[in-house]
């Protein structure tokens, strides 16, 4: 007869009594490699998920000599993007000579602050569990629709962390430009993106979106860090909330200029 | 606990190499296991035990107290086994083998298996925790990162649906038999 009494010790001795592989060395160095060479474990739809917040939140602002500049990432990216309804077709693949310029390189934070063209504030009140930093900057690509071209322009600098069990999260940050705003409330992630055809929008994540100076930081709620964390972030770097729209449709702009960075 | 290992191999293996492949070799088993009362598959399992201990010597150098080694060791498992276990989910096609080799060959122990298996998931991995790594609510409560008080009604749950079913079990048993035909 099963009691109360007896539940547990079943368990324990199933458990105990389970043949157990033996252990391979060899696959989980494998896993390890794999897990290291991502870039801080984040999956495709991840990283797609930042280029939509890269896409979205990194800028748009107007000029009345440059109208209609887009900038922008890799063509399926940005396909992804278009196809998602929150950002534009790019018109050509990035040339190899802008791609090499753009990547996004790690660099320390003093080399950082003297690449970004803005006062760079280090973020601050991370969640305590933070295993491993590494800080990226990378200019970003520009597509002229005036002069069909592409070129380089302005610093993102994104700080990488990641958690003592292996989440990891990335906090943007570029130069503040009024005429980005409103921000959307929420950035959607998506599968991998087929050349063709309309991608799945999988889940979405918060996003976050505040100024320190001249410094606009963005960063999107998920698995890793979650809303109440960022808020503590954004309160320990004094950061002022930027407004946000609902939806994930961008208000129409016109002559607005988008700037992408390519994801690590 | 059951589950313990050195306290200097823990803090060998965030510095050394082969301290952390003899650590990796000494957690295995237990990862496994973990990993199979959440999933009660002995591929899955092998396969989350595995991504669990290469994330767990990735993150072991960033570990600050040793004290928390072993809520930080079944929290990955948990984690890895309860990523494998939604994956599973969503297929929703996916059958769960009930190949009595997975577990044990006594019937008994695979009913408890069964009617572990037939529990939601945060319910398992409290079931897991708290029967086989021998966790209290407070414990359980910092690794699955709940309250305490949301682990103990979990568990209760757990402990009323597992005494229903095994009820159950048991009294098909006792019929069985008690059909034996008595030869006297």
């Amino acid at each position: 007869m099963f009691d109360d009494a007896r539940i547990p010790a079943e368990i324990r001795s199933s458990l105990m009594n389970a043949a157990v592989p033996p252990v391979d060395l060899a696959a989980i160095r494998r896993r390890m490699n794999a897990l290291s060479e991502r870039p801080f474990g984040r999956p495709v739809r991840a990283r797609l998920a930042l280029a939509s917040a890269a896409a979205i939140i990194a800028g748009l602002f107007l000029t009345t000599a440059s109208p209609a500049l887009m900038q922008s990432v890799e063509e399926r990216y940005a396909a992804a993007l278009h196809a998602a309804g929150i950002g534009p077709r790019i018109p050509t693949a990035l040339p190899q000579d802008v791609r090499s310029v753009i990547n996004p390189s790690q660099v320390s934070l003093a080399t950082a602050k003297q690449r970004a063209n803005f006062v760079l504030v280090p973020p601050i009140g991370l969640p305590h569990d933070i295993a491993n930093r590494r800080i990226f900057t990378a200019p970003l690509a520009v597509w002229s629709k005036q002069e069909n071209a592409w070129s380089a322009d302005g610093v993102q600098v994104t700080f990488g962390y990641v958690r003592r069990d292996g989440r990891a999260f990335d906090i943007i940050a570029d130069r503040y430009s009024a005429l980005s705003l409103p921000a959307p409330r929420y950035i959607y992630n998506v599968d991998d993106v087929p050349r063709t055809g309309k991608p799945n929008l999988r889940d979405r994540g918060e996003n976050f979106v505040w100024r320190n100076g001249d410094q606009m930081v963005h960063m999107v709620a998920s698995a890793a860090i979650s809303a109440g964390e960022i808020d503590r972030i954004r309160a320990a770097m004094h950061g002022i909330p930027l407004p946000r729209y609902d939806g994930h449709s961008r208000k129409p702009v016109e002559n607005r200029v988008e700037r992408f960075a390519i994801p690590r | 606990m059951g589950f313990t290992v050195d306290p200097s191999l823990v803090r060998e293996a965030q510095r050394d190499g082969a301290a952390l492949e003899a650590l990796l070799v000494a957690l295995w088993p237990e990862a496994y296991r973990v990993a199979l009362g959440v999933l009660h598959d002995r591929g899955l399992a092998e396969d989350a035990a595995q991504e669990a201990c290469a994330s767990i010597a990735l993150g072991l150098p960033g570990l600050r107290s040793d004290d928390a080694f072993y809520t930080w060791m079944y929290r990955i498992i948990i984690r890895h086994a309860m990523v494998s276990a939604k994956r599973i989910a969503k297929v929703a096609e996916v059958n769960l083998p009930a190949e009595p080799s997975t577990v044990s060959s006594d019937e008994e122990r695979l009913d408890i298996v069964a009617a572990i298996a037939a529990l939601p998931k945060s319910q398992r991995a409290a079931v897991v925790l708290r029967y086989y790594a021998g966790f209290n609510s407070g414990e359980i409560a910092a690794v699955l990162g709940a309250p305490a008080p949301t682990i103990r009604f979990h568990l209760m749950l757990a402990r009323r649906t597992l005494r229903r079913a095994l009820a159950i079990i048991d009294s098909s048993t006792s019929a069985d038999l008690e059909v034996v035909p008595n030869v006297r």
